[in-house]
């Protein structure tokens, strides 16, 4: 492809059968759903298979994108949707693990005063599991990737109202989980 | 309140924290491809083992008929025989200004 299409053209040429005009929709916006993905999933081949969700999902949904909002808006709200349910499922999954190596991560954390980027994220993560996932999901749009309440409702569905409810509960729940922890 | 402040802290330590998914990004699109093509693949085979029943009864229910069909043929081609010979024409037939003499 000499001349850069734009978004539109290439779903159009996607929904006309060209594969590689869906290639290079992937190629041009994967980042930002690989960015968004890796806050929730935990190894690499989640989250290979997250992304993958995601851009199957705008596949097989493509002929549902109305041009009225950019495409870029539409995927993120595919990806923030796939990831509420992949937080879902694992949710069921996780109550079958043990917390032992989760604890471990936490106790290794507390010898240490000053935290690391990668080990406050390991913390918050730790802390973020015991949440419920539109807790999970909540704060980490909000405070991880700095979105507004605003956005949020946009990409979830929810109303502003309930974001923010949802959000001062879900703070609540991750203090009392690093005070119970000594963490904060 | 402390607590809050604290949190906000972490928050702030964890977001640039982000981790490197440049390895999972790699060839990603062509990984994809593969499987939308697999699936696409799969579906059809899917549709081809679901049709497969019907093709089926299609056959059969072609083949009953050609039988049929024939059978009737071969069946007026005997009676109309019959009739030519003359033997026991029946009266409607005898009838007919062709079947006169």
């Amino acid at each position: 492809m000499s001349d850069p299409a734009d978004d539109e053209s290439l779903v159009a040429a996607t929904l006309d059968g060209d594969d590689d005009a869906f290639a290079e929709l992937v190629r041009r916006h994967k980042r930002r759903v690989f960015a968004t993905a890796s806050r929730f999933a935990r190894d690499s081949h989640q989250l290979e298979d997250l992304c993958q969700e995601v851009f199957l999902r705008a596949f097989r949904h493509l002929g549902k994108f109305r041009h009225d909002a950019p495409f870029e808006h539409w995927l993120a709200r595919l990806t923030v949707s796939a990831c509420y349910d992949f937080l879902r499922r694992e949710r069921r999954h996780r109550g079958q693990l043990s917390l032992d190596e989760m604890e471990f991560d936490a106790r290794d954390l507390s010898a240490d005063a000053v935290l690391s980027a990668g080990r406050a994220r390991e913390l918050v993560q730790w802390a973020m599991a015991k949440l419920s996932p539109d807790e999970r999901l909540i704060l980490t749009l909000l405070e991880l990737e700095e979105r507004s309440v605003r956005e949020i409702a946009a990409l979830t569905g929810w109303s502003e109202s309930k974001v923010k409810v949802r959000a001062f509960r879900a703070r609540q729940s991750l203090k009392k989980t690093l005070l119970l922890s000594d963490e904060i | 309140m402390k607590s809050d402040r604290r949190l906000d802290d972490l928050f702030r330590a964890a977001r640039p924290a982000a981790p490197d998914t440049a390895r999972a990004e790699h060839a990603f699109e062509t990984r994809l491809l593969a499987r939308l093509r697999e699936e696409r693949g799969g579906s059809w085979s899917a549709w081809a083992w679901r049709l497969a029943p019907f093709c089926a009864a299609l056959a059969i229910g072609s083949a009953v008929w050609c039988h049929s069909v024939t059978s009737m043929e071969a069946d007026a081609d005997t009676l109309l025989d019959a009739v030519r010979s003359g033997g026991g024409a029946p009266p409607m037939v005898a009838w007919w200004p062709e079947g006169e003499p």
